[in-house]
């Protein structure tokens, strides 16, 4: 009985040795992939931020105004953030031969996968950048306008443009990406839905009397608009 | 490359039959069927008055009209009088209708109205407005007499105008071209000019006519142009000017986006004649000039001050990217201030027009969006000057203008500044 658990154990530790004797190299091959992979990540980083501050990328940036939605991003110095990506994305990219190292087949379905993946979350993000340019432009335009015509809610106003925009690109983005397509479609046709029949209802109620003058009056001309009585040019 | 004809080969053709002409006298005109008529009947007659011996024209530049307005020019009988005339003219005057193309706009018309000059080799040339009430035969005289005579190239109007009349003139273009450039010209975007042939063939060659210049801007650009490239100019006294019932869809934000944007603009354009320039001399004035009576106008200045306070409460985080925290404090003190004691004195209003045209060269924002948050600021400027000059005569308000020139001359060093930080 002694010896039969003696040779379990003696078989089970050869074994053991042989599979961690076959698997080292592998784990080892993976680990100075991946170093090597940090090591060119940290240098490329650093050589694109050379050139990104030669190129005063930073000051282009601002003179494009879109500094201040990276800001918001927490995006301080747009050459620093760039240099950060190229460095974190080849230090990432060095973890798919590491993973080939270890497991070609689980590798290679991750990578697939990866891959396919990849241009709808480009596209996403794409989108989301956008999008927020978009809306935040939208907003300041909707927001002087109400300034200037006399609308008192002129925030409210802007900002509800603004948010529409911005739901708006959300829902795509995220039924890009697959993410609760169904729910957030749903979501978003009874939002935009409902606010729509709002807006019918109280322009309905509220332009009762302008419609009724209006068939009334068919041939009235509108009303001047109150002005200064002298000429600003 | 052979650059493309601006005149339609209608006019090409009709220009070509005449071949040659001394003065040319263009109108702009869109629907101004009322009162084109008499603007071509007084231009015509101070043609045959005072330049009886000159070949001249009359340039209709019209942006397609539907009310008749080209019918009435070129179907128009003007009689000469002998009540009105001394001597009888040699030639007689033609008269032109040409629909331009392009951007429209009155600069547009007035690129037509160049072309022509160019064509006919005229020496001498105005400009009117199609809707004036208040022109007389003198003022072809006023424009066209400095030219041909005393050698200038470039007159400018010189208006007896309301006080209130002309805030944007008043408030901004007057005293900021004076400071830019250093030439006192009171009305630079008056609307009626003088000009030489050889400014019109420079006026042809700048690249400007597909930008706002083309719109609203050109009148300052004709103006700044003259100055900066360095031709003589003058200004004559035509009296008062009185237009036809003001149009109520004219949009003001639109019309301050295009002179304003044009300044600005032709800031960067000259910004090596106007970093070099300091204080301004008196631009030579022709004319005699005399007072006119002009009827009292109310105006509402809490309409205004109601426009600036929501500006305030509403636009602070735009501005802060345009204007330093001391002048939003002090607007936002403005705001607080009752009708009565409000006021943006002229040191504060300087600094506002030098950061937003710094702002606007920087690109801090999209311009559009920045010269139309300029807008509230300008109406309390007004709401401020109105209450200010309300028991002032003319020669009071005019001492204030000029304060007000003197402060924006002396504080050019913060456009400097401002321009290359």
């Amino acid at each position: 009985m002694l010896e039969k658990l003696q040779l379990v154990l003696q078989e089970s530790w050869e074994s053991a040795a042989i599979e961690l004797t076959r698997f080292l190299p592998h784990l080892l091959g993976a680990a100075v992939l991946i170093v090597v992979g940090a090591g060119l990540g940290w240098l490329a980083g650093r050589i694109t931020r050379w050139l990104l501050w030669r190129a005063r990328a930073d000051l282009g940036a601002e003179r494009l105004g879109i500094m201040g939605p990276a800001r918001r991003l927490g995006i301080e110095s747009p050459s620093a953030f760039i240099a950060r990506v190229v460095r974190w994305g080849i230090t990432l990219a060095a973890f798919v031969p590491a993973l080939y190292s270890l497991d070609a087949r689980l590798a290679a379905d991750l990578v697939r996968r990866f891959l396919l993946y990849l241009p709808h979350l480009v596209v996403a993000v794409g989108l989301l950048w956008a999008g927020f340019l978009v809306s935040r432009f939208v907003g300041r335009s909707v927001l002087i306008a109400a300034v200037n015509t006399g609308f008192g809610s002129a925030r409210l106003l802007a900002a509800l443009a603004r948010w529409g925009i911005v739901l708006v690109v959300l829902a795509v983005a995220l039924e890009h990406l697959g993410i609760g397509r169904a729910t957030v479609l749903t979501a978003f046709a009874i939002l935009f839905g409902g606010i729509t029949l709002a807006l019918a209802i109280a322009a309905g109620f509220g332009s009762q009397d302008v419609v009724r003058q209006w068939w009334a009056g068919r041939l009235q001309l509108p009303e001047k608009r109150d002005e200064e009585p002298f000429r600003h040019w | 490359m052979a650059k493309a004809e601006v005149l339609p080969p209608r006019a090409v053709s009709a220009v070509e039959a005449i071949d040659r002409a001394d003065i040319v006298v263009g109108i702009p005109s869109f629907n101004n069927a009322r009162t084109i008529g008499h603007v071509v009947e007084a231009t015509h007659a101070g043609l045959v008055k005072y330049f009886p011996q000159s070949r001249a024209i009359i340039v209709n530049s019209d942006g397609g009209s539907t009310d008749g307005t080209q019918e009435i020019v070129t179907g128009l009988q003007v009689q000469s009088s002998d009540v009105l005339l001394i001597s009888h003219p040699i030639f007689p005057v033609h008269r032109l209708t040409i629909p331009y193309h392009g951007l429209p706009g009155k600069g547009s018309a007035f690129r037509c109205i160049f072309r022509v000059a160019e064509k006919l080799g005229a020496k001498a040339c105005a400009v009117v407005d199609s809707d004036l009430r208040s022109i007389n035969p003198e003022w072809v005289q006023l424009l066209i007499a400095p030219l041909l005579q005393q050698g200038y190239d470039y007159v400018s109007p010189y208006y007896f105008r309301h006080k209130y009349d002309g805030t944007i003139t008043n408030s901004i273009v007057y005293p900021l071209t004076r400071a830019l450039y250093g030439q006192r010209v009171r009305q630079p975007i008056g609307g009626d000019f003088g000009f030489s042939g050889r400014l019109a063939s420079h006026f042809l060659a700048q690249p400007v006519w597909d930008t706002d210049v083309a719109r609203y801007g050109i009148d300052i650009w004709m103006t700044t142009t003259a100055i900066c490239g360095g031709f003589r100019v003058c200004q004559s006294f035509l009296g008062s000017k009185l237009h036809d019932a003001k149009d109520p869809g004219a949009d003001l934000s639109a019309m301050l986006v295009q002179v304003l944007g044009t300044v600005f603009s032709l800031m960067e354009t000259h910004e090596d004649v106007w970093r070099r320039v300091s204080g301004s001399e008196e631009t030579p004035l022709m004319g005699f000039r005399f007072a006119v009576g002009v009827e009292p106008i109310a105006v509402n200045t809490q309409r205004m001050l109601d426009h600036f306070r929501n500006g305030v409460s509403n636009l602070r985080d735009v501005w802060s990217l345009v204007l330093g925290p001391a002048d939003l404090w002090c607007l936002e003190e403005a705001a607080r201030a009752r009708p009565e004691a409000f006021r943006l004195d002229d040191g504060l209003w300087t600094r506002i027009v030098y950061d937003f045209a710094a702002a606007y060269h920087h690109r801090r924002i999209d311009r559009q969006h920045l010269i139309r948050s300029f807008l509230p600021l300008y109406m309390g400027r007004v709401a401020s000057f109105v209450r200010e000059v309300a028991e002032s005569d003319a020669p009071a308000v005019e001492e204030r203008l000029e304060q007000l020139c003197r402060v924006f001359e002396e504080n050019k060093a913060h456009l400097a500044k401002r321009w290359s930080s």
